[in-house]
């Protein structure tokens, strides 16, 4: 059997199982996979059976702060349904999730791009606590300041993530105290050094250990920050409700040119058609 | 009653023109003409219109145009219907446009202004844009733009804009 049989016979049988067993959880928990990975593997099978899986019910909007996400990375959520679980983002997208949220009127704002954020991962260290823990602790605290219904979510999120990978997480927060959590992950193939003067090197691992982050992942996302916000910056033009308004009344009511730009108009048409 | 032949004619920004000579009294502005445009020019993200005097290499004026996208997640639905992607409303920028100190007074703003809007809305045919925005450096800027008719955001008084609905009416 070949090594691609193999991988194929395996995702078979996760499929099938969970078909007999009518149970996507417990499919997964037999055969030692994550549901992130189930929907992954029925990418063909279509996921509008995976969001109904979800339980989707009722509505209420609220919106989750910066501060309730632990005050960093997870930086926007739009949310207002009720539901339980976890989407497995992977082969739809985040954007496909999205829509499919939306086709069913379950999601109404999304602010804005979604931010990349550090898996809360590898919960729970045995052991002695070390550094880190409290932010981790204070972290999985806000974000599971309800329990989540299910243990579906737990385990997605203990699953460990490796340090070549960089996973994207978004969670939808709910009324009830359901969450969806969305995880994109990317591998970390490209690489660049940087020379740092003793003094840089210093200020920013002082940094980063403040935050009991590696040096890496503490120069990384804070750079990525800013270039993100330097290229949004740059291509869109952000304004206040208030700027809003007057430019879609605007738009939608246009004014006649006035009377200096209609004679500016025409000179330029004269002195270029001469 | 004598008529001086209008010597200006626009082209786009290339080579043979003499940047290192532009001066508009504006430090930034010269600046920026002087070595950050031909950048932009190359990483695509604006495009640079100059008025040359004719058969020459010298630069008596320039305008930069950019497309810009304005974030709007509530639009009204009459809006709405008309996008593609209802939560952006396409846009054209013209970031920069400035007059050699040697060629001010002669109306040539308004005319790089008015070349700029009827460019923006050749444009808007084909790449789709609402409005042109301008982002004036001061207020005398800003009053160059309101005189021809630019509507300031009330929260970002230096930066205005015309709808293209009113750019179309303009005679062409």
């Amino acid at each position: 059997m070949s090594k691609d049989q193999k991988i194929i016979k395996v995702k078979v049988g996760l499929l099938e199982l969970a078909k007999q067993l009518g149970n996507v959880s417990q499919a997964c928990k037999v055969m030692g996979y994550s549901r992130d990975s189930f929907y992954r593997f029925n990418a063909d099978s279509g996921h509008e059976q995976a969001l109904d899986e979800l339980a989707l019910s009722h509505r209420e909007a609220r919106e989750v702060t910066d501060d309730e996400l632990g005050g960093r990375n997870v930086r926007r959520l739009g949310t207002e349904c009720r539901f339980e679980g976890t989407i497995g983002v992977r082969p739809l997208g985040i954007d496909g999730v999205r829509r499919l949220l939306h086709s069913r009127e379950l999601f109404v704002r999304h602010t804005g791009e979604l931010a990349d954020a550090r898996k809360v991962r590898g919960s729970r260290r045995a052991g002695p606590p070390g550094r880190g823990d409290a932010r981790r602790a204070r972290q999985e605290g806000s974000l599971r300041s309800r329990p989540p219904p299910g243990g579906q979510p737990e385990e997605l999120r203990r699953k460990r993530v490796g340090h070549r990978t960089l996973t994207r997480t978004v969670i939808f927060r709910t009324e009830g105290g359901g969450e969806v959590t969305m995880t994109r992950s990317s591998p970390r193939e490209e690489r660049f050094d940087v020379r740092t003067t003793r003094e840089q090197k210093k200020l920013l691992k002082r940094a980063a250990d403040l935050q009991g982050r590696s040096l890496t992942d503490f120069v990384l996302t804070s750079a990525q920050e800013v270039a993100r916000r330097t290229i949004a910056e740059h291509t869109i033009l952000e304004l206040s409700e208030r700027d809003r308004k007057v430019f879609v009344a605007s738009l939608l009511s246009p004014p006649a040119p006035n009377a200096r730009l209609v004679r500016a108009a025409e000179r330029h048409k004269r002195l270029t058609t001469e | 009653m004598t008529v001086r032949r209008w010597p200006y004619a626009i082209e786009r920004l290339a080579r043979h023109h003499d940047r290192e000579a532009f001066s508009c009294g504006t430090p930034d502005l010269d600046r920026y003409f002087r070595e950050l445009v031909g950048q932009e020019e190359r990483k695509r993200v604006t495009v640079a219109y100059v008025a040359v005097v004719s058969g020459s290499a010298t630069v008596a004026g320039f305008y930069t145009l950019a497309a810009r996208t304005i974030p709007y997640p509530d639009l009204p639905a009459e809006l709405k219907r008309r996008l593609p992607r209802y939560e952006v409303i396409p846009a054209t920028l013209i970031g920069r446009l400035a007059v050699d100190t040697n060629h001010q007074g002669r109306g040539l703003g308004g005319f790089l202004l008015v070349d700029a809007l009827k460019r923006s809305l050749a444009e808007s045919e084909r790449v789709g844009s609402w409005a042109v925005v301008v982002d004036a450096k001061d207020d005398t800027g800003s009053s160059f733009y309101r005189k021809f008719g630019f509507i300031p955001f009330p929260d970002k008084p230096l930066r205005l804009f015309l709808p293209m609905q009113t750019i179309a009416k303009l005679p062409n």
